[in-house]
């Protein structure tokens, strides 16, 4: 490092040293936000690869000693609305896993795991007093929040991909076919649904100075949109305002793929989101 | 030689409390600059407005002739910052925090952080939730200094730190000084002011009150003089001597004196009787203010 004082007078703003680029400052962000939580994210991926193991045992003993497809179809109207997969088959291994966990439990685990990352990014820290020593870096405010996004990102493939390595080993060992590439489908389908809440978690973060309050409303939105889609499918009454339900699209990917225009709208719609985020961050002041 | 801060009468209220009021102040560069006051007098309200953590309300701030809410990034970049109190992930240590740290400002060389790091016997592996507040501040301050900012913002930098490391932290500042770096120091330690500051700001219910050198301040101290005397003595015959600013007996019989800067007539006046025992105490810094700023504000106006 140089000495930055070594002529005080022509180096008197000089900072001392090559101050990195703004991509690299990011990335330091980045490391270090996904560093700090990876025992977190790896604790998120083996408890819900684990749920994903169970499913993956369970489904011989359940598709012999019954026929799911005939249950599932004569179930009461209303409680078939509230199970989106219904649509396709579940006497294979894709439509089982379609209807236990990735039609239920990872979409409404995943973004839960991203919804507390983004609240506790900006109210969070406000919150316990560690962003002001933060902020006193040469850093960009809407670079901490960029960053977190892309940490969102980034841990969020590392649980997905821990549990698609539980839920796809135990194949192995019964008999059931689940193809890999079935099975990122339905991996990756889960990305953007998750981020949307995740962004929109930040938005109230950059807003509101409690990160409960960054968890919960996207939490209850989360719960409406499934409640919204649910209804929807027999009372005409919500025809309406099922569209407006990321569950609405997020279909049985391992069973008919990734919805490749559903996946790149809600990309964008999160990237709008962080956008909005970056913007109001910037305005507002940081009370600790 | 242009400032290193400079404000114009800088405001920054909350509602309708106040923070700091029409803060008019120029640091120079390579001073290093007392700013002093007591508790909620606007202190921790300055150096968050100057860092762009807070919006002025009204007026303006450069540091280095940089806009503060204009050029933020860039202040930064020459500021090494201290808050009073700070957090950070406890897991971390504080070898990761620098390391951190180092990487966010491009510092390549990290030989002065584990020098500082030894001087102040900062534990830079044990995760920084373990540690105790004094070795909590030591790896606040080594994150402060460690990039060498041409500007230190320092809030209550000694909190926590035992009597030997505060001695080695003000050499490390006496030495910043040297190198002709700035250094903005908050406190309301008189003892640590008068050992390192060339100037002192003197805030006071958000309003700047003085400006003025160390020398010129501690000119002004008086001591507390208590003497136990075994004949009685009248306060009238100390009142007379020379740098005695007030004389009276307590309770108990003493003598009790407020005593400007120069003992030696009242020490002499002292030795014409037995003296039994004899106290001085130093005023705290809130009596000083008190003394020679004016009486607190009656509206109980709360600040930051």
């Amino acid at each position: 490092m140089s000495n930055p004082m070594s002529n005080p007078m022509s180096n008197q703003i000089d900072p001392g040293y090559q101050l990195p680029g703004i991509g690299s400052r990011i990335a330091a962000l980045v490391r270090q936000l996904f560093v700090s939580q990876l025992r977190t994210t790896l604790t998120w991926g083996a408890v819900l690869g684990a749920l994903g193991t169970l499913y993956v045992l369970l489904f011989p003993a359940m598709n012999e000693n019954m026929n799911m497809d005939e249950y599932l179809q004569n179930l009461p109207e209303e409680l078939k609305a509230f199970i989106p997969s219904i649509s396709g088959s579940i006497d294979t291994l894709p439509g089982w896993l379609d209807l236990e966990m990735f039609s239920l439990i990872a979409p409404f685990s995943l973004p839960f795991f991203v919804i507390i990352m983004g609240a506790r990014a900006i109210a969070g820290r406000e919150e316990n007093g560690r962003i002001d020593l933060l902020l006193s870096n040469p850093i960009p405010r809407w670079s901490l929040v960029l960053a977190t996004l892309v940490n969102m990102t980034l841990a969020l493939s590392v649980a997905l991909a821990v549990i698609g390595a539980f839920t796809w080993l135990p194949t192995l060992l019964i008999e059931g076919e689940l193809g890999v590439g079935q099975l990122l489908n339905g991996l990756v389908s889960l990305i953007p649904f998750s981020l949307f809440f995740g962004a929109l978690a930040l938005v109230l973060s950059s807003i509101v100075r409690r990160s409960s309050t960054a968890i919960a409303l996207p939490g209850v939105l989360l719960v409406a949109m499934y409640v919204a889609n649910g209804l929807g499918s027999y009372n005409e009454s919500f025809e309406l305002v099922q569209p407006l339900s990321l569950f609405h699209y997020l279909g049985t990917p391992l069973q008919d793929g990734v919805t490749w225009g559903f996946f790149g709208v809600t990309l964008l719609l999160a990237l709008g989101l962080t956008a909005l985020a970056a913007v109001l961050f910037e305005r507002r002041e940081i009370h600790t | 030689m242009e400032a290193v801060i400079k404000t114009e009468r800088l405001t920054k209220s909350y509602g309708s409390n106040r923070g700091i009021v029409e803060v008019d102040l120029e640091v120079r560069a390579g001073e290093v600059f007392g700013f002093l006051g007591p508790n909620g007098a606007g202190k921790t309200t300055m150096i968050r407005t100057l860092l762009d953590l807070l919006h002025p309300t009204g007026g303006r701030a450069y540091v280095f002739g940089m806009d503060s809410r204009a050029r933020s990034v860039d202040i930064r970049a020459r500021v090494g910052n201290l808050p009073g109190e700070y957090e950070v992930e406890p897991r971390m240590t504080g070898g990761e925090l620098i390391e951190f740290y180092a990487r966010l400002r491009g510092a390549k060389d990290l030989a002065y952080a584990h020098e500082l790091a030894e001087r102040l016997a900062a534990d830079l592996h044990r995760p920084i939730g373990q540690l105790s507040r004094g070795n909590r501040q030591k790896i606040g301050l080594v994150q402060a200094m460690f990039h060498r900012p041409p500007l230190l913002i320092l809030d209550e930098p000694t909190g926590g730190l035992d009597p030997l490391v505060q001695e080695e932290f003000l050499q490390i500042v006496s030495e910043t000084r040297a190198e002709g770096r700035t250094v903005f120091f908050c406190s309301h330690v008189l003892s640590e002011v008068e050992r390192v500051c060339d100037r002192v700001g003197i805030i006071r219910e958000g309003r700047l009150v003085a400006v003025e050198t160390t020398n010129s301040l501690f000119a002004k101290r008086y001591r507390h003089m208590r003497a136990r005397l075994a004949d009685e003595a009248a306060p009238d015959e100390f009142r007379e001597v020379p740098g005695v600013m007030a004389a009276s007996l307590d309770r108990e019989g003493d003598l009790v004196m407020t005593v400007g800067s120069d003992l030696d007539a009242v020490i002499k006046q002292l030795a014409r009787h037995t003296v039994v025992e004899l106290e001085l105490e130093r005023p705290s810094l809130e009596e000083i203010f008190l003394t020679y700023y004016g009486e607190p504000e009656a509206n109980g106006e709360e600040s930051r």
